[in-house]
């Protein structure tokens, strides 16, 4: 496999302006003779797709719920970060660019992050003109805020449902190229495979979910938009349809895989009540601006919060990080939550994981009007799932797997190893590096959407001049029929136990040993676990009724078969990446004071790597990360 | 999808009868000129309490009218015809919109029953006009009750007797007006007739007890802070209309209002003569 | 949180597919917790089923039901529960209900949106693409991606921005259409209409929109809106009735506007 990330030559600020000219162009009268397929209709797929039509291109967009507006991009409560300095407190595309990447540990590419932060002003300029209602001052201006321990206001919201508001808005955009029959969406349609023909990406095999029909389509160029990873946890703060199967198919006919082990834990979620819990609900993080964190000094304390005085709390994050309190990045919050309650001061019952989090002082301070003001529609989300009243008694919280950094590896034009097959949002791994910051997944996945894929995939459809295919060419056909084998083996298991109930044992497995930490030799465990949980699944669980009709427990039992499948490259990663970095803390590895240590000398790189069967350790290859703008250095938020 | 232009597709009037928007207006705006009509036939009635003179005097006053009191009528049917032609067309459509009935019913939050047997209403008001047109207007329901007539006397309108011939009197140079009084009276003091006039009207209330403040909210005049406010407006015609038109058939009907062929409403102490 | 767990019998509305016969089938669950959301119990429903501990009554193998957030937000799930779209819980979607609001004992109903416009796929799913193409239809304002001016070019009063946030809040998961004795879709297309007509940014395809929206809404199949309430009352963001109202003014006001163009 070879990775030529083909980052542009050129100072930095000067890059992408520079590709974007050297690029070649497609002719606008030529666009409408390209097909491009998009997958996912989430930020990054609704945008790309809607932005490529406008363009001129055909285009075809997937997705596997009943309409594109239902991708799980809706449920993105905090907010979209842009550096425009509309605060007047000294942000700028710089330095946007340098929290990013020193966020993310420095595993991330600075050209990437760098095109990332320049971009960030025109989404918010686009979005405004759709009509995204962002929360506005009295003077009529748009309104900030700071995010997840950022020091200068950039974040724009609306409410706490800035998600929903932005994905609408791509979904307008999208839906209105819909209507003028630039696009045709396929809903209800699941991707089960990509199609590589002499080397390039060029068609997908779909399953529709509602008739049971497998099809294959042909394109020009095919776009994953596909989202993350997280599901592998079976409980996470994912829709219960995200999945890895379309990245996992890719991965499969040949695409690098980069860096799987980075994954978020998100420190407040709402903690799990029941074996039954299907899955975790996030408090925004914007909580924790006016909550303080604490748990009793005392083990397994039975006291009732409010019975337990001052000075028998535990202000863990405020003791531990003066500078930064309750504010640290996610990383290192969600871990810290984990320490006290492997102390056994978890508050939520006997062996439980959970840690409070108090809005007595905010209300004290600051009234019980403003406290609802600012955080009424998730302290009522609160109440109706876990039937407690955060106004009066502190919220519960844990940690919860919320997003993935790693993702199918892309170069700067956000392709994979794969010519052809473009990877945008979540399920690519560029711009986040170890440890994603507080409200930029939405800025990623716009920006790759709207202001970047639409211009890079037409350099590749200038230069790749490859052959119009159709449906009928045998490579397809192939596909078409391997895609009928496997559901008709799906459909064949008829042992005893549920899908889910494998999923789950695969959840926890990740959980315990490829989680919060890590180390060597719960990763080995994790490593010979998972490969019998799979031929257990294979030989054990149930799938019910037939591959004709609309059928969630074979499209379930897919799912989780690549998941069996892909949890063991997540903990091959995380098995090789010797140092703690963001996301990803090996217990092997960390500075005397319990904080993570990074080895730049020797990880500084991202893995990327390539399927050499099921079962079988895959191949690592590398890409040496330069930093010749950052400089390298130790997170600090004592 | 097929290709679909974004321009405006045609608007005009022409929407007001066929789009769900449009058949909705239509029914408002016809309702708000039957409810301006009901409330002025309501307090002309209600003069009935004033007495012969004044009565006869109002009636006479809209039979001079002629040609135009023909138009008005022509418009009320023209209005009352559209009217019920969009509540057809709206309940057609809804009820096709519905196609599969809920097995175990719809628990109900914020409606009322008048919103929800709006039709049915509709049904028995619209069977109330017939009839109504038929009793008073045409004179065909009940000629016993229709056929009285006042003579001019000396500057005096004078009530006349059950035998009297209008043509006759007409042939002999009489100058006769329609004795509207004594129409209304003697036909409702008939208990099932006085009883269906009742029902009639309160139907017709629960009828604008939901329609007035849905005629705001389709004409988009409910907004915001006034909501609370128009939410009463209907109701609160309701009531008007059912009291003041119930009035007229029970007063009649228990004796309060009796015929005084002197030429005024006697006002009847309690026990009657 | 009670700890209590309860036993419950469901009557659930079975259909194998869109033309095919359905009934509402009865089960029997035990050991519901209440602190489950109302589909974790289902989930343990068609766990159960799969699993052969609780009867398959009629053969129907597990109950199909559209779900996918679980956060109250995708607009995914859509089921009428005792004859309230989403279940007795104001403002709240049925995967953020949970059994606490039920009984040990209770017989719960559960039945698919009903809806001309909104097919019955199988057992509790139904099609809404019509509010897809509702969307389509006008449901958005053009501008092409790259075409917009800075974002602070266009002021917006506060209270527009919050009233506008307001409408733009809905879900689209189709409880108004379930709820409306009518099966009118008046809220879904009046929020949209209400959301983008609140901005300045809106005003420019003002009337084009709404006529192309009541349109494809008309030709989807929905009733017309006779002002019941029932869609405000069923939201689970609680979108209120002034969607509609506002809705019809523009409307007016577009067919007024456009004549004879």
């Amino acid at each position: 496999m070879q990775l030529n990330a083909r980052i542009p030559s050129g100072p930095i600020a000067k890059k992408w302006d520079r590709h974007r000219f050297e690029m070649k162009l497609v002719n606008p009268a030529n666009k409408r003779k390209f097909d491009v397929i998009v997958v996912g209709s989430g930020l990054a797929g609704a945008s790309a797709s809607a932005t490529m039509a406008e363009l001129g291109y055909n285009v075809r967009c997937f997705c596997f719920q009943d309409s594109p507006r239902r991708a799980h991009s809706i449920a993105a409560q905090g907010g979209i970060n842009a550096a425009k300095n509309y605060q007047n407190d000294g942000d700028s595309v710089y330095r946007l660019f340098y929290d990013t990447v020193k966020g993310g540990d420095f595993r991330a590419r600075e050209a990437n992050v760098y095109r990332l932060a320049q971009i960030s002003v025109n989404i918010i300029d686009q979005c405004a003109a759709q009509g995204v209602p962002f929360a506005r001052e009295y003077g009529g201006v748009l309104d900030n805020r700071s995010f997840g321990g950022a020091q200068v206001s950039r974040t724009f919201y609306a409410r706490g449902q800035t998600g929903q508001q932005l994905l609408l808005g791509a979904y307008q955009a999208l839906e209105r190229q819909i209507g003028l029959g630039n696009v045709k969406m396929h809903s209800r349609t699941e991707m089960l495979d990509v199609v590589v023909i002499d080397g390039h990406a060029r068609g997908i095999i779909t399953r529709n979910l509602v008739t049971g029909e497998i099809q294959s389509w042909t394109a020009d160029a095919i776009v994953l938009a596909t989202g993350g990873y997280g599901n592998t946890y079976y409980l996470s703060t994912n829709a219960k349809g995200c999945n890895v199967t379309a990245s996992y198919r890719a991965y499969k006919r040949g695409a690098g895989f980069a860096n799987p082990c980075f994954t978020q834990i998100h420190p407040t979620c709402i903690p799990v009540s029941g074996h039954y819990q299907s899955k975790l609900t996030l408090m925004s993080e914007s909580l924790r601006n006016d909550g303080r964190v604490w748990v009793p000094k005392k083990k397994g304390d039975p006291r009732s919060p409010k019975d337990i005085p001052e000075d028998e709390r535990d202000y863990y994050l405020e003791r531990k990080y003066p500078s930064f309190g309750n504010l640290v990045p996610r990383d290192v919050a969600a871990r810290s939550a984990k320490y006290v309650c492997d102390e056994g001061r978890g508050v939520n019952g006997p062996g439980s994981h959970a840690v409070f989090l108090d809005f007595a002082d905010a209300v004290e301070r600051l009234g019980a009007n403003v406290v609802a003001d600012r955080y009424g529609n998730l302290f009522d989300m609160y109440e109706r799932i876990s039937g407690d009243n955060p106004y009066k008694t502190p919220m519960k919280i844990f940690p919860a797997v919320h997003y993935t950094m790693g993702g199918l590896w892309v170069d700067y034009n956000l392709m994979s190893s794969i010519p052809g097959l473009h990877v945008i949002g979540e399920a690519n791994f560029s711009d986040h590096g170890a440890n994603r910051l507080g409200a930029s997944a939405l800025m990623q996945g716009l920006a790759d959407g709207y202001f970047i894929l639409p211009y890079t995939i037409g350099n590749y459809l200038a230069t790749a001049k490859q052959p119009k295919i159709t449906p009928e060419h045998a490579a397809m056909k192939a596909a078409e029929q391997a895609v009928r084998d496997r559901t008709a083996k799906l459909l064949s298991l008829d042992g005893k136990r549920t899908v889910d109930s494998f999923h789950r044992e695969l959840g926890l497995i990740m959980w315990d040993y490829c989680g919060i930490s890590r180390n060597r030799a719960g990763l080995e465990k994790a490593l010979q676990l998972i490969p019998e949980l799979r031929e257990r699944f294979w030989r054990e669980a149930s799938v019910p009724g037939s591959g004709e009709e609309l059928n969630p427990w074979l499209e379930k039992a897919g799912r989780v078969a690549d998941f069996l499948e892909f949890g063991e490259i997540m903990c091959h990663d995380a098995l090789q990446r010797e140092e703690s970095c963001g996301g990803h803390f090996r217990e092997e590895y960390q500075t005397p004071g319990g904080e993570a240590q990074r080895d730049d000398e020797n990880y500084c790189y991202g893995a990327v790597w390539e399927y050499q069967g099921v079962g079988t350790t895959p191949t690592l290859h590398k890409e040496h990360y330069q930093f010749e703008y950052v400089k390298l250095a130790t997170r600090n938020y004592k | 999808m097929s290709q679909q232009s974004q321009t405006a597709k045609p608007g005009g009037l022409g929407a007001l009868f066929t789009s769900t928007i449009g058949l909705k207006v239509l029914m408002a705006v016809t309702g708000a000129a039957l409810v301006l009509f009901v409330v002025q036939h309501m307090f002309a009635n209600l003069q009935i309490f004033a007495g012969r003179e004044v009565y006869n005097e109002y009636a006479h006053f809209m039979q001079s009218l002629g040609k135009l009191l023909w138009v008005a009528r022509l418009g009320l049917i023209l209005i009352v015809v559209l009217h019920i032609w969009a509540a057809v067309h709206v309940a057609r459509l809804n009820d096709e919109a519905r196609q599969h009935r809920y097995h175990k019913p719809r628990k109900y939050q914020v409606t009322t029953p008048w919103a929800r047997y709006m039709l049915f209403s509709g049904v028995v008001i619209f069977l109330f006009i017939v009839y109504h047109i038929l009793h008073f207007t045409a004179g065909l329901a009940d000629p016993a009750v229709f056929n009285h007539w006042e003579v001019l006397v000396a500057g005096h309108w004078m009530p006349t007797p059950d035998s009297f011939d209008p043509a006759a009197a007409v042939a002999a140079g009489a100058e006769i007006r329609h004795d509207a009084y004594e129409m209304f009276i003697l036909g409702l003091q008939k208990p099932m007739v006085g009883l269906f006039y009742v029902v009639a009207n309160i139907a017709l209330a629960m009828h604008l007890a939901h329609a007035c403040t849905s005629m705001f909210q389709t004409l988009g005049l409910s907004y915001g802070k006034y909501r609370p406010f128009v939410v009463l407006i209907g109701p609160a015609i309701g009531a008007l209309l059912l009291v003041g038109n119930v009035l007229m058939p029970l007063a009649m009907m228990t004796g309060m209002v009796q015929v005084d062929t002197i030429g005024a409403v006697a006002p009847v102490s309690h026990g009657g003569h | 949180m009670s700890k209590q767990t309860m036993s419950l019998t469901l009557h659930i509305w079975r259909q194998p597919g869109p033309d095919r016969p359905g009934r509402l089938v009865p089960y029997k669950v035990t050991d519901v917790s209440p602190d489950m959301s109302f589909l974790e119990m289902l989930d343990v429903l068609n766990e159960g089923i799969i699993e052969g501990k609780i009867k398959d009554v009629g053969n129907y193998g597990p109950v199909v039901f559209d779900h996918d957030c679980r956060e109250g937000i995708c607009g995914m799930c859509s089921m009428v529960v005792n004859g309230e779209p989403h279940g007795p819980r104001r403002g709240t979607t049925t995967c953020q209900l949970h059994m606490r609001s039920f009984e040990d004992g209770d017989e719960i109903y559960i039945e698919p949106w009903r809806a001309k416009a909104f097919p019955i796929v199988k057992d509790l799913v139904v099609d809404r693409s019509a509010f897809d193409n509702i969307i389509a239809a006008g449901g958005f304002i053009s501008v092409n991606t790259g075409s917009a001016p800075d974002a602070n070019a266009i002021p917006i009063g506060k209270r527009d921005a919050d009233e506008a946030f307001d409408y733009a809040a809905c879900i689209g998961c189709g409880a108004c259409v379930a709820a409306c004795p009518n099966a009118s879709a008046m809220l879904f297309v009046g929020a949209k209409v209400a959301h983008l007509v609140k901005m300045p940014q809106g005003q420019v395809e003002r009337e084009s929109r709404v006529i192309n929206m009541v349109s494809t809404m008309d030709d989807a199949g929905f009733g017309a809106c006779t002002n019941h309430g029932e869609c405000s009352r069923s939201c689970p963001k609680e979108i209120s009735l002034d969607a509609i109202m506002l809705l019809n003014r523009e409307y007016m006001r577009a067919t007024v506007k456009t004549r004879g163009k």
